[in-house]
């Protein structure tokens, strides 16, 4: 190890149920507060209480680093999961466990530091802690990064400060636990603190996608939420509710402006909002794989009533329970074509927390404009993890809530002579006018229905009747690109193309960093959004090789990309990483690598 | 929730031709639903109609073309009515489903709407058969009936009204299409509900459980139907329930309105003692008649809209045009995340 590094990757092996989560939250907002761009990914297990869990934080001073298991400092704070964590520490790297481990069982490496700290003893120094005993351990190791990181333990104490907002008492013990920390780093004269250049405090902040959502959501005055518990979404409504509670609910006598509702499972969630969608209000559910598999019918009623209604959906590991902890872009076809019968919905994939942001705003403007479902496809890399954006600026477009047909517009059909119809295409645009419920008119009252219905909102049979309406509807989903978030292109004059989109989207600048020191240039393009806008078909067709990257084993994207601009596949590869774990750069710099030879080879 | 427009004509009620069999029950709901809204003088456009999937959920396009509404999903009304309805409280809404739509794909979404309360009539046209794919079971058939094909049901009923009390619905009452009289009056209180009023509708299908040996046709419901209280009168100004002689109670439905209730089968049984309701399911059961009228009434219910705190308007109109949510607000929020 350098005395001054670009990056540096810290692992900590513990026990869930420990407190450790909020530790190294901590840790990494002292990190961003310092100046570094943080990557923390929490790879935590589906359980409460006692199973290994292990929290990463990745670090640069430059760019945007993505996840990496090699790492270059292990805390280890479980003794069963040591020995394959050692397997990841970089030779030079810095092992530190309690004083009570026995190292000499464990192959470690000669060049590996390794540092005993005596962490039960220094929490017993701590004061009464008999109920906190376990969590204080955490701010131990705190302590001892704070010092060996060389960061200004003033940032550690806003941070602590900051996560025990409400109570003084918690926050004067973990601050305590931290100088306990950081003193006995000094004491025992560690002497091998490195220095990351930190860069001054840029404007930035530490969020997840989910939270970030919540607060598109309220900025895009959603009133309706219905919803059912699941990981990884649930934090997504929680937070919209707490935001809402504390922002609009001051006075105990003061009524609800917003309805939030924990239905009875994913099916009543997703009708619940298409019925409150129905009458007018911004209405949305949150769920992953299963609650999603559970949605399908009433997607398909939302479709074809022309409901507006926005589903997040926080993807995680399939097929069935799958692996609820981790992370994965596998539920694309499900949700683009959801439901039986001929359904495509709209889809929106945010690339970081930014974008859970903005994208949730843009959703409830979007599922309004076309009168249907919209399925913003997050997933648990995006959603539970905190990435370092910038902050948050107010969305610049304005809410747009789509064609309605209200009083005026009924009484301005009436004087022209003209009749309304619910599901008629008066503007070409397959997007026909809305009369919400109780629209006061003799025009506006119509039954909405999921049977075949005429463009007069009759129940119908006729060949000719059913086509019109069905046919109008895929003309809207299927022109929608020009509203939907463009691709994002980054080029640099190579023949060779990189496509990827979503959570992937956080190994580029590391990717395009290690290909430049192998001399190799690509040109970048992220999707943002389903159905594709032309500017995707063109740069597959403008490059002599592409690469689509999925985080699913199916090809997902790759195979709907192909759906829609047919190319060869030759020249179209798919690269698919689907473990569980987050994408690092380097699995896609060993497959560009490979392809630029094949190529080489090709040609000689 | 008050009539804005008096004398609304007959006319305003009206809805599309029906198409069900001739002679079909639920053609006579359709009737009582379009005579009670325009003898109480609702207004078409306060007035939102939901459906599920089967016969009865048909009929909302039978009645009321004016209003809007929608026919859903098979066991899906339960859900799109509670969303609808958080969505805009300030309307009245009606429910008609089926006994396969509420009783059998539906149960989990009938049961939840009940412990949630909103403000709603639920009607189930109850004819013990799934009439549109042609004679099957559904779960109220009696055990022991024959369908049309004398196949034998097997298996226990799930009677609607008992479920109803039991997970805590404030109004629950039977009906059958055969008594028009006593079908309004229920209707109309129910109406006047100040949470979700269920009715369980006895409505014979005459194509395929309307034979000698159902126990759901018209010949045997009108041998077997015991009425317990019948909605005598209605009055003002008096204070909420009580017993002011044999067999009649008054009940206190709103701040401005007192029903009577006349106790028809026996004077043992109070109208809002869930105990006695019990009671009255349980010996109609083993005497296998049809117990009618009002089983239960609490006419203090707290409906949804209450229960969680919510403005009792349209949700949509409220802070869309807020200035609140400004770049202050957004810094605001994010701070803690710095």
């Amino acid at each position: 190890m350098n005395n001054l590094m670009t990056e540096i990757n810290i692992c900590v092996a513990t026990i869930n149920g420990t407190g450790s989560q909020k530790a190294n939250i901590i840790l990494s907002k002292a990190m961003m507060r310092s100046g570094l761009l943080v990557t923390p990914k929490n790879l935590f297990p589906s359980n409460i209480q006692g199973a290994p869990t292990w929290f990463y934080i990745r670090s640069s001073s430059y760019i945007q680093l993505g996840f990496k298991k090699n790492v270059d400092i292990l805390i280890n704070l479980n003794i069963s999961t040591l020995s394959k964590d050692i397997e990841l520490l970089n030779d030079n790297g810095i092992l530190i466990v309690g004083d009570n481990v026995d190292l000499s069982k464990f192959d470690i490496n000669k060049n590996i530091k390794k540092i005993k700290v005596p962490f039960n003893h220094l929490v017993e120094t701590c004061g009464d802690t008999t109920k906190n005993r376990k969590f204080l351990k955490n701010m131990i190791y705190l302590g001892f990064l704070c010092y060996y990181l060389q960061i200004n333990k003033e940032l550690f104490y806003e941070s602590i400060k900051n996560e025990f907002n409400d109570s003084e008492i918690l926050y004067q013990l973990n601050k305590n636990a931290f100088e306990i920390g950081l003193q006995w780093s000094i004491e025992n004269n560690l002497n091998k603190a490195i220095n990351l250049n930190k860069k001054s405090k840029l404007d930035r902040i530490l969020i997840d996608g989910n939270s970030a959502s919540a607060i598109g959501c309220l900025f895009a005055r959603a009133q309706f939420v219905s919803w059912y518990p699941i990981t990884p979404s649930s934090s997504l409504v929680e937070e919209f509710i707490r935001l809402k509670e504390t922002l609009t609910v001051n006075d105990e006598n003061q009524d609800r402006t917003f309805a939030a509702i924990q239905a009875e499972d994913e099916i009543a969630s997703v009708c619940m909002a298409i019925g409150a969608g129905w009458n007018g209000a911004r209405a949305f559910t949150a769920t992953s794989g299963p609650g999603l598999s559970l949605m399908q019918e009433a997607a398909g009623f939302s479709y074809y009533a022309e409901i507006p209604v926005v589903i997040f959906n926080v993807q995680r590991v399939g097929p069935s329970t799958g692996l609820p902890t981790r992370s994965a872009q596998s539920d694309i076809f499900a949700a683009a074509f959801a439901s039986h019968g001929d359904t495509m919905f709209p889809l929106l994939f945010p690339g970081d927390p930014y974008e859970s942001f903005e994208f949730a705003y843009q959703a409830f403007n979007i599922a309004e404009q076309l009168q249907t479902l919209i399925f913003v496809m997050s997933d648990l890399d995006i959603g539970m993890n905190m990435w370092t954006i910038d902050d948050l600026k107010i969305p610049m477009s304005s809410l747009n809530r789509g064609k309605i047909a209200d009083v005026n517009y009924l009484e301005n059909l009436t004087a022209h002579g003209e009749v309304y119809h619910r599901y008629s295409d008066p503007d070409f645009d397959g997007v026909s006018y809305r009369a919400l419920p109780a629209t006061a008119h003799h025009l506006a009252g119509y039954l909405t229905r999921g049977s075949g219905h005429s463009s007069q909102a009759f129940y119908t049979e006729d060949p000719k009747e059913y086509s019109v309406v069905i046919e109008k509807i895929k003309k809207k989903i299927s022109q929608s690109a020009e509203i939907l978030p463009s691709p994002i292109i980054d080029n640099n004059q190579s023949h060779i193309g990189f496509i990827c989109y979503g959570s992937a989207s956080m190994i580029l600048e590391e990717l395009k960093l290690i290909l430049n020191q192998h001399k190799i240039k690509i040109n970048y393009l992220r999707i943002r959004s389903w159905p594709f806008s032309d500017v995707v078909g063109d740069f597959i067709n403008t490059h002599d090789r592409v690469i689509v990257l999925d985080l699913n084993l199916n090809s997902q994207i790759y195979q709907m990309l192909k759906m829609q601009f047919d190319f060869d596949s030759y020249k179209v590869r798919s690269l698919c990483h689907y473990n569980g774990e987050p994408i690092n750069a380097e699995t896609c710099v060993k497959f560009i690598l490979a392809l630029v030879n094949e190529k080489e080879n090709r040609h000689a | 929730m008050h009539n804005q427009q008096l004398n609304i004509d007959k006319k305003s009620y009206e809805g599309g031709l029906s198409t069900l069999c001739v002679g079909c029950g639920h053609d006579l709901i359709t009737g009582v639903i379009k005579n009670t809204l325009h003898r109480m003088q609702i207004s078409p456009y306060d007035i939102i109609k939901m459906s599920g999937i089967g016969c009865s959920s048909k009929t909302p396009g039978y009645f009321l073309n004016l209003s809007q509404g929608i026919n859903s999903m098979h066991g899906r009304m339960a859900p799109i009515a509670t969303g609808a309805y958080l969505a805009r409280n300030d309307k009245y809404y009606i429910g008609i489903s089926g006994d396969g739509d509420t009783a059998s794909i539906g149960l989990g979404g009938f049961c939840h709407m009940i412990r949630r309360n909103p403000r709603m009539v639920y009607l189930v046209a109850n004819n013990g058969v799934y009439g549109l794919t042609k004679g099957q079971f559904s779960p109220t058939s009696e055990i022991g009936s024959f369908t049309k094909t004398q196949t034998s049901n097997e298996f226990q009923s799930v009677d609607l009204c008992n479920l109803a009390l039991n997970l805590g619905c404030d109004f629950v009452a039977r009906a059958f299409v055969g008594d028009a009289r006593q079908f309004t009056h229920i209707l109309e209180l129910a109406f006047k509900h100040n949470g979700l009023a269920f009715i369980d509708v006895v409505s014979p299908c005459v194509s395929f459980n309307n034979h000698d040996e159902s126990q759901m046709s018209f010949k045997y419901v009108k041998e077997h139907k015991k009425t317990f209280y019948e909605v005598v009168d209605t009055d003002s100004n008096v204070s909420f329930f009580e017993r002011i002689d044999e067999g009649i109670y008054k009940v206190k439905i709103s701040d401005n309105e007192t029903i009577f209730l006349k106790s028809v089968h026996d004077d043992k049984f109070s109208p809002k003692d869930k105990k006695s309701a019990f009671k009255i399911l349980e010996i109609a059961k083993s005497m296998k008649y049809i117990p009618t009228g009002l089983i239960y009434l609490n006419a203090q219910s707290k409906n949804l809209v209450q229960t969680i705190r919510l403005k009792k308007r349209n949700l949509a109109d409220i802070d869309l045009t807020s200035n609140l949510f400004n770049q202050n607000l957004l810094s605001h929020i994010t701070n803690k995340y710095k």
